[in-house]
């Protein structure tokens, strides 16, 4: 066990009756790191989550929060944790439910209120007085996440917070998100993995129960052997494959042509200078192209990849 | 004891703006009306349809005339009513207390927050039987009032209280067994299955004389024996069994919902 790490798992596995649904699970989160929990569905992240916030028993491994052993059942304070469609009390208003909440914590009174006051206006529910049952989806996600935050946790788990969302809650929730950066560990399980691409500076991608990739991005990517590569497209095919042949000439390259667009790539060039010779090839046979472009592999082709 | 007062506080926000009280006391209340007047007017509205022959039947069948209702009849009436319309009630408000909080996803959300599974269940007891302690000992004045002004004439009141609070034991007991049904079952339609399959059995039971005595349902019949002053040597056996069970079904449903995944 580590202090640096917000969560440490070692071994955990999860069966149900008739499935294997988390098989000897080790992974690290980085204290302080947003980190993308991703998989397909039933790869077994809710249930992992749900282990590591105490609400499912493991059948065999362990797991550490902040270096501390934690177990099922015992209430675990340095944890937030934001289920995929949270339940609250429809006959309150946010304000109350977050008392509640804070009232829970036992935090003294004096800070009760500004805090709670605190933890609406960041997720943008300051001065709403409707009951909850009045809420919107968006604003049920929002008010989820204070109520994940109102602890003051050490990590907060986030289960598909902007799987149900319209692109302008999603992209609210995922500022709300980023601005947790350095103030608290987050763990967040999605589907969309350009939002994970984005904020999240630590990667783990679970598959059939089992962790099959993680690290940063520029680690898996490194992992993964998945150069950067030009990508050149012209107007006809017999364009791309006169280009085809001239750049043959000029070294050592892989050519992969597709619909009129030809894909350059080299172990032994970078891409820069694969960028320069392509324009000078183009300018040399004043030959017509469509647009010219670095085409960098995405977490979406390591996703594919690696749960395919 | 923090935490306990807090979820307490929601509790009774909860019983408040689901309108739950609303319902139990309109229940309440009107059977502590109903009851009395079927007591006063059973006969005549049997006399008024039934035809004569057949009237003649059943006055062979009682050996001699139907007999004139008194105001034992109103206090009987109020506690069958109870027994049944009434307990049934609080089953069908209480059925969810635990299920639906787990179903919401609520109850892992407060749990997470430092809520003991004791506290969670015992603040949800709490606000439930004060609640129905309110409700009967509201309707039993009620009762007993409608009873005088239809009989001109009514048992002792402080008896009557003091019978209200008997079925309130009662009552409480019922609680207690549909928060152990809604922390056991996965499914509210469990819950009720398993809740009225144990009101029958319990009512089947209270027909065999000496089993009555030792069974929650018994309390029933002391609560009204006891408003018409009547006590027996059974009334504190019968009490303690309920409140033992009550205490029983409590501490396993508390032991149950530790153990339960969420």
């Amino acid at each position: 066990m580590s202090q640096a790490f917000a969560v440490e798992t070692f071994g955990l596995t999860k069966r149900f009756k008739t499935a294997l649904a988390v098989n000897d699970v080790n992974f690290s989160v980085p204290q302080g790191a947003i980190c993308g929990f991703l998989g397909k569905n039933g790869a077994g992240k809710t249930t992992t989550i749900k282990m590591l916030t105490g609400l499912k028993k493991p059948t065999s491994g362990e797991f550490a929060i902040m270096g501390k052993k934690e177990a099922f059942g015992k209430g675990i304070r340095q944890v937030g944790y934001l289920p995929d469609v949270p339940g609250f009390y429809g006959y309150m208003t946010g304000w109350e439910f977050l008392d509640l909440c804070a009232r829970l914590c036992n935090m003294p009174e004096g800070e009760r209120k500004t805090h709670v006051e605190d933890l609406l206006k960041q997720v943008g529910l300051h001065g709403v007085k409707t009951k909850i049952s009045g809420y919107s989806r968006g604003m049920r996600q929002r008010l989820g996440i204070a109520q994940a935050l109102v602890n003051s946790p050490a990590v907060v788990f986030m289960d598909e917070p902007i799987s149900a969302l319209d692109p302008m809650g999603r992209r609210d929730i995922m500022e709300i998100i980023a601005s947790l950066r350095g103030k608290t560990s987050v763990v967040l399980s999605t589907h969309i993995l350009s939002d994970v691409e984005n904020i999240c500076d630590h990667i783990i991608i679970i598959e059939k129960g089992k962790v099959v990739e993680q690290g940063t991005l520029a680690e898996i990517k490194g992992r993964f052997n998945r150069q950067d590569a030009v990508q050149v497209a012209f107007y006809n095919q017999e364009d791309c494959d006169t280009f085809a042949e001239a750049m043959k000439g000029q070294g050592d390259f892989n050519f992969t042509p597709h619909q009129m667009r030809l894909t350059i790539q080299s172990d032994k060039v970078s891409t820069a200078e694969i960028s320069k010779l392509t324009m000078r090839v183009l300018t040399e046979t004043d030959m017509p192209f469509k647009g010219l472009n670095v085409d960098a592999p995405s977490l979406d082709d390591i996703f594919y990849e690696v749960t395919k | 004891m923090n935490t306990y007062l807090t979820f307490m506080q929601k509790e009774i926000m909860e019983t408040m703006r689901n309108k739950r009280l609303l319902v139990l006391a309109c229940v309440f209340a009107g059977f502590a009306i109903l009851g009395p007047l079927m007591g006063r007017y059973l006969v005549e509205f049997i006399t008024m349809f039934v035809p004569t022959g057949e009237l003649d039947f059943m006055e062979e069948l009682m050996g001699g005339m139907l007999p004139q209702p008194t105001w034992v009849d109103g206090y009987a009436n109020f506690y069958a009513n109870l027994a049944q319309v009434g307990v049934i009630t609080v089953m069908l408000l209480y059925m969810g207390a635990v299920l639906d909080e787990k179903r919401r996803g609520t109850a892992p959300m407060m749990l997470m927050k430092g809520l003991s599974h004791t506290t969670f269940v015992m603040s949800k007891f709490t606000v439930m039987s004060l609640t129905t302690l309110v409700v009967t000992l509201a309707s039993a004045p009620i009762a007993h009032l409608y009873t005088y002004i239809l009989f001109e004439e009514a048992g002792n009141f402080g008896e009557m209280m003091l019978g209200s609070v008997i079925f309130w034991v009662f009552l409480i007991f019922i609680i207690a067994m549909m928060i152990f049904f809604s922390t056991v079952a996965k499914k509210i339609s469990s819950v009720a299955i398993y809740g009225f399959l144990a009101y029958f059995v319990l009512i089947i039971f209270d027909v065999v004389q000496h089993v009555r005595e030792f069974l929650p349902y018994g309390l029933v019949t002391q609560a009204t024996m006891v408003s018409m002053g009547n006590f027996n040597e059974h009334l504190l056996p019968n009490s303690l069994i309920s409140l033992g069970a009550t205490a029983v079904l409590l501490i396993a449903s508390i032991h149950i919902l530790k153990k339960k995944e969420l």
